[in-house]
């Protein structure tokens, strides 16, 4: 088998392997379908391509990233793979009247088809479907994604920046000249920074776990967020503590917002068309969407709607306290 | 020898005992009111879980009043504890035989506040009166109806009469809504888009304890599709029922699914079904399945 170097640095041996063994049982003959569920960013495609890496065999591997209206093309094209995986199957349905019903002939196909179904879901879309749909009787193994801890996080970030061309730099000190700045104008701000440049003594390992740990508290262990809270604080290949924050969000919403803004979470992604269905053009679509980009809530995209990664948990928080997401 | 507790209570009784007595009454009145309120401003930012902070509205209420009274016949009128139970003991029967509706409020008052039939927050029907319960006093409960009045119900109605509530403490509700159909119509279609049309709803609260149920029902002249699930704060019943209705109903009519035919029962222009006449009084969450 083959191994996937990356997948080591982020632990997540415990997924793949759970995942390894639904393999391996399907090739001795017992299906057991798997779903793997987790927060938007939170690595559920990493770990699909991460056990397809390692599986010797081939996997027809499908990725929806739009709203689907049929299904009978993808097990065609699986053609003779027995094993299908489809990542972000959240795509599948609509939460308005008759927009279940590609997902229905989904798993109508999942229930009589001889191929293994190794599939993806976003936790809301999955805890919906569960209570609507009973899906989980279609996939007997179900793989939660894990919360990160400070080294896998590193690992990813470090994956796309090189940590050896970062400089880490404790400002905390300097946002409190800041303060005093404002109050009597004793010193500028930065003057005070300490200012460590990474690799040159053991003073910095320090700071850059801190960092790291820092950065994994913030984002709840979510390597999305994580790398959006370090995107926000890198300036110019420094790496400053008193810019690795996540900001604050009004997440009080009506229940159309709300409603609007759960179904954004739900899908992972939306158009404004799917989202004018959704509500059948009952919303004012237009005015709802304004009031959540202004709010730094959501995102547009190449025409497509996202949640703002920094904006992710101030809006899980909010939605599971107002009971439109579960 | 002792004077007896009685004619201590009225050798006691001067202008500035009643005077300090009332003020007492209404520094009591005063504190019941702005605790009730801080109470209900707690609750309502505690968005979904105001009722269990809103149900210690009547125990405090009740507290503040207890200790004012305890205050005026100990404190101000200087009564021993034996003179004092005298004194309780004849004025209670006072009020008992002259004024006993006010006293079963009262007493009813203590029995909603212990017993807890209901709460601040819930939805009941009292007195053939629905609606939210917004206070409930030491004497009265005061009821939002969904067209806005504010009833206010002696709490001896709680002893005397049926009293259902939604919700029982719950910030969910279950609402049943009811569509009618023409018995020639897709009755499995219309089934299916009943569920979605709730399923999908934005005020739909959906777990495993709280499911949702799609019920159908024949009659001689129409068939009712019925839902029941549960609205996600009972604040929201009627929105809720609004959007499913809309929605189904749009797609009913796309469907070929169509109302029952009134003319059968001569019945054109009268409001149909003839039963459903109740509208928001009527007690939603009961019925057969």
């Amino acid at each position: 088998m083959t191994e996937a170097p990356r997948d080591r640095m982020v632990n997540l041996d415990a997924e793949i392997s759970e995942i390894q063994q639904a393999l391996a049982g399907f090739d001795a003959g017992a299906r057991r379908n798997v779903a793997v569920v987790g927060y938007p960013l939170s690595g559920k495609s990493t770990l699909i391509e991460a056990v397809i890496a390692r599986y010797g065999k081939q996997i027809r591997k499908v990725s929806l990233t739009s709203i689907r209206d049929d299904v009978e093309d993808i097990t065609a094209a699986a053609g003779g793979d027995r094993i299908i995986a489809i990542d972000d199957c959240q795509y599948l349905f609509t939460r308005r009247i008759g927009g279940f019903g590609t997902l229905e002939r989904f798993l109508d196909i999942v229930a009589t088809s001889d191929h293994l179904f190794l599939t993806t879901w976003n936790t809301f879309a999955w805890n919906y479907l569960k209570q609507v749909f009973d899906l989980q009787d279609y996939f007997p193994v179900r793989v939660a994604m894990p919360e990160m801890g400070p080294e896998s996080i590193a690992a990813i970030i470090g994956a796309r920046y090189d940590p050896g061309n970062t400089r880490y730099v404790d400002d905390a000190d300097s946002n409190g000249q800041l303060w005093k700045l404002k109050q009597g104008r004793f010193r500028l701000r930065g003057i005070a920074a300490a200012v460590v440049d990474s690799g040159r003594d053991r003073d910095d390992s320090g700071l850059q776990s801190a960092i790291f740990e820092k950065i994994a508290k913030l984002s709840n262990g979510n390597p999305g967020v994580a790398m959006a809270i370090w995107q926000r604080a890198y300036i110019d290949g420094e790496i400053r503590t008193g810019l690795i924050e996540v900001p604050d969000f009004e997440t009080d919403m009506s229940p159309d917002q709300a409603f609007v803004l759960s179904n954004i979470l739900m899908m992972k992604s939306a158009t404004r068309e799917d989202l004018q269905k959704i509500t059948v053009g009952h919303l004012k679509m237009d005015r709802i969407l304004f009031t959540l980009i202004d709010r730094g809530l959501i995102i547009k995209d190449s025409g497509r709607f996202v949640v703002e990664p920094l904006a992710l948990y101030a809006i899980i928080h909010s939605l599971k306290k107002s009971r439109q997401v579960w | 020898m002792q004077a007896s507790g009685l004619e201590k209570f009225v050798s006691d009784v001067t202008i500035y005992n009643i005077i300090n007595a009332l003020v007492i009454l209404g520094i009591a009145y005063v504190a019941a009111r702005v605790v009730s309120f801080l109470i209900d401003w707690t609750g309502e930012r505690m968005g979904l879980k105001r009722i269990p902070v809103k149900m210690i509205t009547p125990f405090v209420r009740i507290a503040i009043y207890a200790v004012a009274i305890y205050y005026i016949l100990i404190s101000t009128l200087s009564l021993t504890p034996t003179q004092f139970v005298a004194v309780a003991g004849l004025i209670g029967a006072g009020i008992g035989f002259g004024l006993q509706d006010v006293f079963a409020s009262y007493v009813g008052g203590l029995i909603i506040a212990f017993e807890r039939p209901y709460s601040v927050g819930d939805n009941i029907t009292l007195k053939n009166r629905y609606g939210e319960v917004k206070e409930i006093g030491i004497r009265a409960t005061k009821i939002l109806t969904p067209a806005g009045n504010t009833v206010t119900a002696p709490n001896s109605a709680v002893i005397r009469d049926l009293v259902s509530s939604s919700n029982a403490g719950d910030i969910e509700m279950l609402v049943v809504i009811d569509l009618f159909i023409d018995p020639s119509s897709d009755f499995d279609r219309a089934m299916k888009i009943l569920k979605e049309a709730v399923i999908t709803s934005k005020y739909v609260y959906v777990t495993q304890d709280r499911p949702v149920f799609v019920y159908l029902n024949d009659f001689p002249f129409y068939r009712r599709v019925r839902a029941k699930a549960y609205v996600y704060d009972l604040r929201h019943e009627f929105d809720f029922r609004s959007d499913v209705t809309v929605r189904a109903w749009r797609h009913y009519l796309e469907s070929g699914i169509n109302p029952p035919r009134a003319d059968i029962l001569n019945m054109t222009g009268n409001p149909w079904p003839p039963d459903a006449a109740g509208g928001e009084g009527e007690d939603t969450t009961g019925g057969e399945g």
